[in-house]
């Protein structure tokens, strides 16, 4: 993932807190997830359209930061990592919602739209998204929003990669599409 | 799009605001999941409980029941004195240890021969609790220092119950 670069706080404050962390001060990952919640609970949230799952995803994403931890080599910023552990616990807590329902993804938890709390400018963009089928949706919310590179994606969907190229296309050509119909 | 609105696509990323603090269930989770402590920490204090009562064990059976007992030092086999055994040397005295006549034990009273077994079973456990968080950080002097201690805290254990048991067969007249 080349540009989810999350600025969370300084690299060398950041990576303190990580050390500290790493050695089980709890109040030391305590900031780290001050910095990136509101991050992780956006990706969670746009991932799995329910603010209970978002909220449970969101939870279970630092719980299994804490556990690997230790393995944690500093190789990408600490916020990148854990966007890449969110967004395997949302698209996991999906793929049980499928088995268990047996059905299609549940595509929003009330009959309204999902309103997300961004700035008003961007409103009509994250409309227009949510109104996208699932599989351009998911590739455009995890390469077009978080820039995760597409053998990333490919791996997280269970998809080819060259799939997850085409899915990106089509989003952005349906999402110009609608953009472009509203601003007219 | 991929023009025009890809930095707008970029301040998505900016996040949305949980309706709740989601910390303290996850200051929850986590705390029951270390249980306070790490692995390595309880693997510690584990070996302590077991070589403690492992030495308790061996020298109760010696100083109740069997003192003055002349055999004793015929048959005891010496205890690990160094600090820095070979891991050749020490493979060779535990399995010397571990393939002792099947009387060593059996020679204890069941309770006591229960409790080492036990003993011994946490000492093992504990071998491999350390090995496992050495195989993440093979660096760690103190973990590797712990295997060290713990490797000898099970042969001294090991031994106590040798010389237990050869004072008790002696003491039979076996």
């Amino acid at each position: 993932m080349n540009s989810v670069a999350v600025e969370g706080c300084n690299p060398e404050g950041e990576l303190a807190l990580v050390v500290r962390a790493q050695h089980g001060d709890l109040r030391a990952f305590e900031k780290l997830y001050r910095a990136y919640v509101d991050r992780i609970y956006g990706l969670c949230m746009r991932l799995v359209r329910n603010t209970a799952t978002a909220e449970d995803c969101t939870q279970q994403a630092f719980v299994n930061a804490w556990t690997a931890l230790p393995e944690f080599k500093a190789r990408s910023s600490f916020g990148t990592w854990v966007h890449r552990i969110a967004a395997n616990v949302a698209l996991s807590d999906r793929r049980k919602v499928v088995r268990v329902s047996q059905g299609p993804l549940p595509e929003q938890e009330s009959s309204g739209p999902v309103i997300f709390d961004t700035p008003m400018e961007v409103h009509d963009i994250e409309a227009a998204i949510q109104a996208l089928p699932d599989g351009a949706r998911d590739v455009l919310i995890l390469c077009g929003i978080y820039g995760f590179s597409h053998a990333e994606v490919a791996t997280m969907l269970g998809i080819a990669e060259g799939t997850c190229r085409a899915q990106l296309h089509r989003a952005r050509e349906l999402l110009r599409g609608r953009l472009h119909l509203e601003g007219n | 799009m991929a023009d025009s609105n890809e930095p707008q696509l970029r301040q998505l990323r900016e996040g949305i605001r949980p309706s709740r603090d989601l910390w303290p269930d996850i200051e929850k989770r986590i705390t029951a999941r270390r249980s306070g402590l790490p692995t390595w920490v309880r693997a510690a204090a584990l070996v302590v409980l077991a070589v403690g009562a492992g030495v308790w064990i061996g020298q109760s059976e010696r100083t109740a029941k069997l003192a003055g007992n002349k055999a004793e030092h015929a048959v005891a086999p010496p205890i690990m004195a160094s600090a820095c055994v070979s891991e050749a040397q020490y493979r060779r005295v535990r399995t010397a240890l571990l393939s002792a006549p099947a009387g060593t034990l059996a020679a204890l009273p069941p309770e006591s021969r229960q409790r080492v077994l036990s003993s011994l079973a946490t000492v093992h456990d504990a071998v491999q609790d350390i090995e496992t968080e050495l195989e993440r950080d093979s660096t760690n002097s103190l973990l590797q220092e712990l295997l060290l201690t713990t490797c000898q805290d099970e042969t001294r254990v090991l031994t106590e119950v040798q010389i237990a048991g050869s004072a008790e067969r002696a003491g039979r007249g076996i």
